[in-house]
């Protein structure tokens, strides 16, 4: 029997969890969340972490030189380095409108990467 | 004519200023990115009334008839120039002593409207100063202004009269034959000059001695300073506080800046002549200002720093200036060890060697005709032009209308000038025109200043610099 | 020169200014949106990452796309939206608004005027650190501007000196953007940002966070190339033994944001120990035309409360523009281990929305709320520290009748 404490990072009030585990390392019990979110952020953070991703794609003929985008949904911890390699090499080009998917179910995540601003095109 | 002028501080700059006012074809050589970049640029910015230099010195040949000669740059160069006024203070009797030994040596130097004030007298001007305060010698024609600005002001005229200028350029090698010196070399190139000035600063007796001269050793003597925030920390005094001297000098100040910050400073503290490129603060330099300034105005708060910076003097071991001709190489002339009051007595120290150059090379300089008498500073239109002037000036120029550094309401417009008069670093623009100079510290407008840069002169935001080659920005593109 | 009058004038389009236009035109009222940037949304176009919105829209969004939500709102309405102008001056007598824009002078002649100007960061100058002058200190505002807007990377290897919220989020962007960040170091013997922000941008990446930690000089030719690092005492004074050298060409600041405030400091009163602007509980200042709301009455830590207090200057200044007249101001005191309060004054029957900031950490601690001597509110909170804002809704049906306030902790049960 072992407790595991973490911060619910879903959202900004980050509750304290507190997951008791059995000899078999299963989930027995746990506490200190303040919405079924926090619990199923355990549950998910014990089997397989997950994040969502912000960072940035290269534009093409864009006003900025590149577009701020987020992970649609959570990807796992451990593919980070191998996600951001992969974005690192994508380019768009503009115009790109808010919601645009810049590439779908990337490496195999079920996650879309999804631009989150508006990239008007370069007036020459 | 040819006379080579080393070093564009401003004893250099002046110099220019001075002898393109004549026929002569000068040439200014500066190994900084910028002129007024060495010495000059940190430091109290005072220029002094001259009580305080003894009887016999250079000192108290050229301080007080270079505060004076100021008048005339504000005039000519369109430089800020604000005569506040100085005390300095007394706590007891032997400080008043102090202040009646200043009052008649001042006397002595030709200093004008100096005054001996009661503790009455000096609160009423100073309300902020430590209540303890008895007395102060009050010197009317003290004033403050920008010493960086006095360089790239009177270079800039005298450009506009035939100056050749030259930065980023070291002298290496100096070639003399018979004690007279034959070519100047520097990294760049090669030189002759019929006369050659050594205002190089720091590196004054490193020129001498590449000459063959007797040299001054100048060692470096730093002086720390903490600036406080304009637009909170303004008006604590009215003109310069000076605490009593002291054997180590003039001691920490409380002083207001032509900006209208407040600036407390400077700390002394002498270092190894291999430590002259040296500009650290200390934390036992900052804590000292601290606790000095506090005991002549003692509701000051650090809290509102901007900013802490560093200044190096250029100090010989008799504590007085290095001027005249050498004694032993025929066409040199010494400008050096001008520590304090350097920047008081350089348009003096200028003036007089133009007589010394003519007097001992036995020439006679012709005054040129055609000689353009005034320069103008980049103006500030936000703050300094009427509302109807600057809507015109915006039509005719949109750039006047853009804001890029938004503390200090500097547009696009003086960021492009100053490019235009040779600024090609951010602390080049920001020397010129004040922008990341004001509470932010560049915080909103140091990407944007980088992009003016990058576009005006056509290069990448990449190889942009503060100053010197090794202080970039940016390592890279985030994506390629 | 280009005049324009209307009735509410708005000066600053980010979370604050945008909520506050949406909320007076609801009301009917004409509005001038002024932006000195070319976009609305202030500094939401910078900050990529999520944890925006949850309260206000109910879902969690990056900070372009929150500001997004607002620019959509704003754009079927009737609002002027002005960029690029930068404010002048402002003629208190005939409340005349001065800007300057690249197309000339403009004036704007309002009857209420809304500041919602934002924060400034704090510089490094101002944290007396001793060392050499060098290129690659930035604040991360600066650095995050640099990575998330103009495409460039503000170093190779860097230390970030503040745990704030923007210094754990700055942690995270470098990294994944390939920096190395060797440290995050808190002067403070407590992390100063969110919980959340601590797993996910420094666990998840091994970077370790320094507590009890500061900087104590700077090294360098030209590029900082080292930084070294003390641990402090209780009094944030250098312990010399513990001193420790971090090989780096970047020092990222998150040390504190600062209202911005100059603009408008000889107009109304500023606060000496929050530096922002003094507002009462409809956000308005001490004269009566002219209301402020968000970062530069005090720094928020979420954008949720800074839209709703946006709007809550929307709306009353709409208010005073349709002639109601508001209640009268009652002074709001810190008391025990209260450190920032905003608003500081309330207005007789109006809802008080209370944001508060303890000085020293507690725990399960009540916050109480006095008028004279009267409770007329209590919560118990499990976890308080500075750099986390409590927010205290209190009912107006609480408030009647009441004397001078004090919110203050109660630490000795």
């Amino acid at each position: 029997m072992n407790s595991i404490e973490m911060i619910c990072i879903k959202c900004p009030v980050g509750c304290k969890l507190k997951i008791l585990m059995d000899e078999n390392n299963k989930i027995e019990e746990i506490t200190g969340f303040k919405c079924p979110r926090g619990k199923e952020y355990a549950i998910q953070e014990i089997l397989n972490p997950k994040r969502i991703i912000p960072t940035n794609v290269k534009v093409l003929n864009g006003e900025l030189e590149i577009v701020s985008v987020k992970t649609s949904c959570e990807i796992p911890k451990e593919k980070i380095s191998e996600i951001m390699n992969f974005v690192k090499m994508l380019e768009v080009e503009a115009p790109v409108n808010i919601g645009q998917v810049i590439a779908k179910n990337i490496l195999d995540t079920e996650a879309d990467l999804v631009a989150t601003k508006n990239i008007k095109r370069k007036e020459l | 004519m040819k006379i080579g002028i080393i070093g564009g501080g401003v004893v250099g700059a002046l110099l220019a200023y001075e002898l393109t006012k004549y026929n002569v074809e000068v040439t200014l050589i500066e190994k900084e990115f910028d002129v007024g970049m060495g010495v000059s640029k940190a430091n109290s910015a005072i220029v002094h009334a001259g009580y305080d230099d003894e009887k016999g010195t250079l000192r108290s040949k050229f301080c007080a008839r270079g505060n004076e000669l100021y008048d005339e740059l504000e005039e000519n160069l369109d430089i800020d120039l604000k005569r506040i006024g100085s005390h300095v203070l007394a706590f007891k009797q032997e400080d008043m002593n102090t202040l009646d030994r200043l009052y008649n040596q001042g006397i002595e130097n030709g200093v004008k409207g100096l005054k001996i004030l009661d503790k009455n007298e000096i609160i009423r001007l100073e309300p902020n100063i430590n209540e303890h305060v008895i007395g102060s010698l009050y010197a009317p024609t003290a004033g403050i202004t920008e010493p960086w600005q006095v360089a790239i002001g009177a270079v800039e005229l005298a450009q506009k009269n035939g100056l050749n200028l030259s930065l980023s350029e070291r002298v290496i090698e100096i070639k003399t034959e018979n004690y007279k010196i034959e070519k100047i070399i520097t990294d760049k190139k090669e030189y002759i000059f019929d006369v050659v000035i050594n205002a190089a600063g720091l590196y004054a007796d490193v020129i001498s001695n590449m000459a063959g001269d007797v040299s001054i050793p100048i060692h470096p003597r730093q002086g720390e300073y903490i600036l406080l925030n304009k637009f909170t920390a303004h008006d604590l005094v009215n003109s310069i506080i000076f605490p009593p001297p002291s054997k180590m000098g003039k001691g920490i100040l409380v002083l207001p800046t032509v900006d209208g910050g407040t600036l407390l400073g400077p700390t002394s503290e002498d270092l190894s002549y291999l430590l002259k490129d040296d500009r650290t603060t200390t934390r036992h330099g900052i804590d000292e200002i601290v606790e000095s300034a506090k005991k002549l105005v003692p509701s000051i708060d650090v809290r509102e720093t901007v900013k802490i910076f560093s200044g190096l003097r250029p100090e010989s071991p008799n504590k007085d200036f290095w001027i005249g001709k050498s004694e032993k190489i025929s066409n040199l002339f010494h400008a050096a060890a001008t520590r304090s009051p350097g920047l008081t007595a350089a348009p003096a120290i200028a003036k007089f060697l133009v007589e010394e150059i003519q007097e001992k090379m036995k020439i006679n300089f012709s005054e040129k005709e055609n000689y353009i008498s005034k320069r103008e500073r980049i103006k500030n239109f936000f703050n300094d032009e009427s509302l109807e002037k600057y809507d015109e000036m915006i039509k005719e120029d949109s750039s006047k209308g853009k804001i890029v550094c938004v503390c200090n309401k500097i547009t696009e417009s003086e960021i492009i000038e100053a490019i235009k008069r040779g600024a090609h670093t951010l602390d080049g623009v920001k020397f010129r025109t004040r922008a990341s100079f004001g509470e932010c510290q560049g915080g909103f407008c140091t990407h944007k200043i980088m992009k003016i840069i990058s576009k005006q002169l056509n290069v990448p935001i990449e190889d942009i610099t503060y100053g010197n080659d090794n202080s970039y920005v940016i390592t890279g593109k985030v994506r390629p | 020169m280009k005049n324009y009058s209307t009735d509410l004038l708005i000066i600053g389009a980010g979370a604050a200014g945008m909520a506050a236009a949406l909320k007076a035109e609801s009301l009917g009222i004409k509005v001038i949106l002024v932006e000195r940037n070319e976009e609305m949304g202030g500094i939401l176009n910078q900050c990529i990452h999520n944890g925006f919105g949850l309260h206000y829209f109910k879902e969690e969004l990056t900070g372009p796309e929150y500001a997004n939500k607002f620019e959509n709102l704003l754009n079927g309405k009737n609002i002027t939206f002005l960029s690029n102008r930068f404010l002048h001056s402002i003629n208190e007598e005939n409340k005349e608004i001065i800007f300057t824009s690249s197309e000339g002078i403009e004036k704007i002649s309002c009857k209420a005027l809304v500041y919602t100007a934002g924060a400034r960061e704090r510089p490094f100058g101002s944290l007396l650190i001793p060392g050499n002058r060098v290129s690659g200190i930035y604040t991360a505002g600066m650095a995050q501007r640099l990575t998330n807007i103009e495409n460039r990377l503000p170093g190779k290897k860097a230390l970030i000196l503040g745990s704030g919220d923007i210094g754990l989020i700055m942690a995270r962007r470098l990294t994944l953007e390939g920096m190395k960040v060797e440290a995050v170091l808190e002067r403070m013997p407590y992390p100063g940002g969110l919980a959340r922000n601590i797993t996910q941008c420094l666990k998840d990446f091994e970077i370790p966070l320094l507590l009890s930690t500061t900087v104590v000089e700077v090294r360098g030719q030209g590029r900082l190339n080292e930084v070294i690092v003390a641990q402090v005492d209780g009094n944030f004074n250098e312990i010399k033994s513990t001193r420790r050298s971090y090989s780096v060409d970047s020092l990222i600041l998150s040390v504190g944001l600062v209202p911005s405030t100059t603009p408008v400091m000889h107009l109304v009163e500023i606060d000496k120990r929050t530096r922002g602007v003094v507002v009462d509980s409809i956000m308005r200042t001490n004269k009566e035309w002219v209301f402020a709301a968000g970062n530069c009455v005090v720094i928020y830590d979420l954008v949720d409360y800074v839209s709703k207090e946006g709007e809550i200057a929307g709306e009353n200044a709409a208010k005073y523009i349709l002639g109601e007249t508001f209640g009268k101001k009652i002074k709001i005191n810190p008391g025990n281990n209260i450190g920032i309060i905003s608003p500081s004054f309330y207005v007789e029957n109006t809802e008080l929305e209370l944001y508060v900031r303890v000085i020293r950490p507690c725990e399960n601690k009540k916050i109480i709320v006095k008028s004279g001597q009267d409770i007329i509110h209590q919560s118990r909170h499990i976890s308080m520290i500075p750099s986390e804002m409590e927010h205290i809704k209190i009912k107006k049906d609480k408030l009647l009748n009441v004397k001078e306030l004090t919110v203050e902790v109660i630490e000795n049960e």
